[in-house]
């Protein structure tokens, strides 16, 4: 009955309730969403980290991968101490550089290894698997394909720069790459091409990518990383001017470059908290204040000090419910809408995302926002039933 | 008089620290009230009747003297304990009803026996039968805002009474109701001490007071 008396209290007053929930709602959105974000980026970086299957990258010192223009200057060193590495099963060799056709410019990556898992390739065949003649082989990107008019069995020419020589390429197959950008045109070819096309790059490498044996396991799941931190740390031991990173090591790596979206999601989610805290605590107090008479009348008639804490609980569950239904469909399509807003970042590769849309981080929201406004209502329910009898009636009277 | 002794009160008085003075509210006064009696406590606002009923309804507890309700020491029991005596063995009746505007005359009625932990069956039939002893049947499901002043005080009483208490309490209990719709629920009040009920009232009002087996007259005690 004291429920069904919290939930008609509740009622009572149906636009303040109203406000309250839509503040509520708005309050677990938020938190929802910071949780998401906070997760989100950290999730899309694993999972396209995990879906080229290397686990270890040796980079140039104090780099990640493309972050900058910076490339290993004797990249066959290293390549070489990988093939007497016993852990290691295969290593892609990468350089990015940029090539032009007459109307655009091409994002262009040698690579050389025995086997890669950098790109799927969508349509034709991978590079190595078309027979060449004295043209090299290309694979290229949709954008690519598509900027320069193209398809599988085409020949393109390209150029190192404006004014050189042009060079002739057979496309023979298109390609998906998981850390392309929304517009870039990706362009594929093997090491030699581009150690040819620039000689001056000769036995350099952007990165190297290494896939390390896993026994007994499937070729694309990850060697246990107690293996890949001793590959990292031997071969960082090795080279001491590169920076190697085992998976865990790179997340570690990204998460750093995340730290201002994680500072920016604490500080909202706290805010969020506090005002789940403080608005229960004053819509309650407020309740409580209105209804000092009844409380007083019903503590003098022998209700327990816990019945009437129960029913201002009761009152702060009821709000919270309601709450947290309506911030969770809330958030849901916030989060939704602006993960399409901010991934449409021409910066940030196609298949990042901020905002994961994900139960967890609801229910996460919804837990702490409930803990949150229970601690609220502590107070005005203590007030209530600790209501002094004598004192109220009389006040009421007069 | 030859019922059980409901109150026996030898002396007791009530202070109140107001700021920085002492206001002596109730000043050993004595009083011993039986099962079926009713006693008036008569006089103007401000001398001590809402105390006296405060201390006997268990409310509250006298700073002096000795205070007996049901035969147990007031002072010696703790609040958990009050409120269980006041819950199973003490009706209230306020001035100003304190129905709960959000739940109907039955739930009203109610509400005092589900805290009591009655069974539902028995509560349903406890508060239709009190409902319909105040004449209030076809209000059973009415708010108190659709009420009026004398149907409000009826289910208040109802409410009062859905315990089966052996003391009723009533704190001017008329003061918002014109005098005949007070009339009739100073009757329906006075009859029930035929139950065996213990009637204590105050009021400021000499006719209402009058209908008391005896009527204590504040004013003169003060004096």
């Amino acid at each position: 009955m004291m429920v069904r008396v919290a939930l008609r209290n509740v009622m009572r007053h149906r636009l303040r309730t109203a406000f309250t929930v839509a503040a509520l709602a708005i309050a677990v959105a938020l938190l929802a969403d910071m949780l998401m974000l906070s997760n989100g980026m950290e999730k899309t970086f694993y999972r396209v980290l995990s879906s080229v299957g290397y686990e270890v990258r040796v980079c140039p010192w104090g780099t990640l991968p493309f972050s900058t223009d910076a490339a290993i200057a004797e990249s066959s060193r290293v390549v070489r101490a990988l093939d007497d590495e016993p852990h290691v099963e295969r290593w892609l060799r990468v350089l990015g550089t940029t090539l032009y056709s007459d109307s655009t410019s091409l994002f262009a990556m040698g690579i050389d290894g025995s086997e890669q898992s950098l790109y799927t390739v969508t349509g034709g065949v991978d590079l190595n698997a078309a027979p060449a003649d004295d043209r090299a082989n290309v694979v290229l990107n949709e954008n690519a394909a598509e900027a320069l008019g193209v398809d599988v069995g085409d020949e393109i020419e390209l150029r190192t720069g404006v004014t050189s020589d042009r060079t002739a390429f057979v496309v023979v197959g298109i390609i998906a790459l998981a850390f392309d950008l929304p517009q870039q045109r990706t362009i594929v070819m093997p090491m030699d091409v581009v150690y040819h096309l620039r000689p001056e790059m000769r036995d350099a490498a952007s990165f190297v990518l290494v896939k390390l044996k896993t026994p007994a396991s499937p070729s694309n799941s990850f060697a246990p990383l107690d293996d890949q931190r001793a590959v990292a740390a031997s071969l960082a031991a090795e080279f001491p001017e590169l920076s190697v990173y085992s998976l865990d090591q790179l997340m570690e790596a990204l998460q750093g470059q995340l730290a201002y979206f994680k500072q920016f999601a604490l500080v909202l989610s706290t805010i969020s908290v506090f005002i789940t805290f403080l608005l229960i605590a004053v819509v309650l107090t407020i309740g409580v204040g209105e209804r000092r008479g009844e409380i007083a009348a019903l503590r003098s008639m022998g209700f327990r000090r816990a019945s009437i804490r129960g029913m201002v609980l009761a009152e702060s569950a009821i709000l919270l419910a309601m709450g947290a239904v309506a911030g969770s469909i809330l958030g849901w399509i916030l989060a939704g809408r602006l993960d399409r807003i901010l991934t449409q970042s021409p910066s940030l590769p196609a298949g990042y995302r901020f905002f994961i849309p994900e139960p967890r981080e609801i229910a996460i929201a919804v837990v702490i926002t409930a803990v949150a406004g229970a601690i609220a209502a502590l107070l005005p329910a203590v007030f209530a039933a600790r209501i002094d009898i004598p004192r109220t009636l009389h006040e009421e009277v007069v | 008089m030859t019922g059980e002794v409901v109150i026996r009160a030898s002396q007791i008085g009530k202070q109140y620290r107001v700021g920085a003075s002492i206001v002596e509210a109730v000043r050993a006064f004595d009083l011993e009230v039986r099962a079926g009696e009713s006693v008036a406590l008569m006089g103007p606002s401000g001398c001590g009747k809402s105390t006296l009923l405060n201390l006997f309804g268990c409310v509250d507890t006298p700073t002096s003297g000795h205070l007996e309700v049901f035969g147990t020491d007031v002072a010696s029991m703790n609040e958990g304990d009050r409120s269980a005596l006041r819950l199973r063995r003490i009706g209230f009746v306020f001035q100003r009803f304190y129905l709960l505007p959000v739940l109907t005359a039955f739930e009203n009625v109610e509400l005092p026996m589900i805290e009591a932990r009655v069974a539902k069956p028995e509560r349903r039939t406890r508060a239709e039968s009190l409902l319909a002893r105040m004449g209030l049947t076809h209000r059973l499901h009415h708010r108190p805002h659709q009420l009026s002043g004398g149907e409000m005080q009826r289910v208040a009483i109802a409410r009062a009474l859905a315990n089966q208490p052996r003391l009723l309490i009533a704190d001017e209990p008329t003061g918002e109701l014109d005098r005949k719709t007070g009339a009739s629920i100073l009757n329906l009040i006075h009859e029930l001490r035929h139950d065996g009920l213990a009637i204590v009232m105050a009021t400021h009002d000499a006719h209402a007071a009058s209908l008391a087996d005896r009527v204590i007259d504040m004013e003169r005690l003060a004096a």
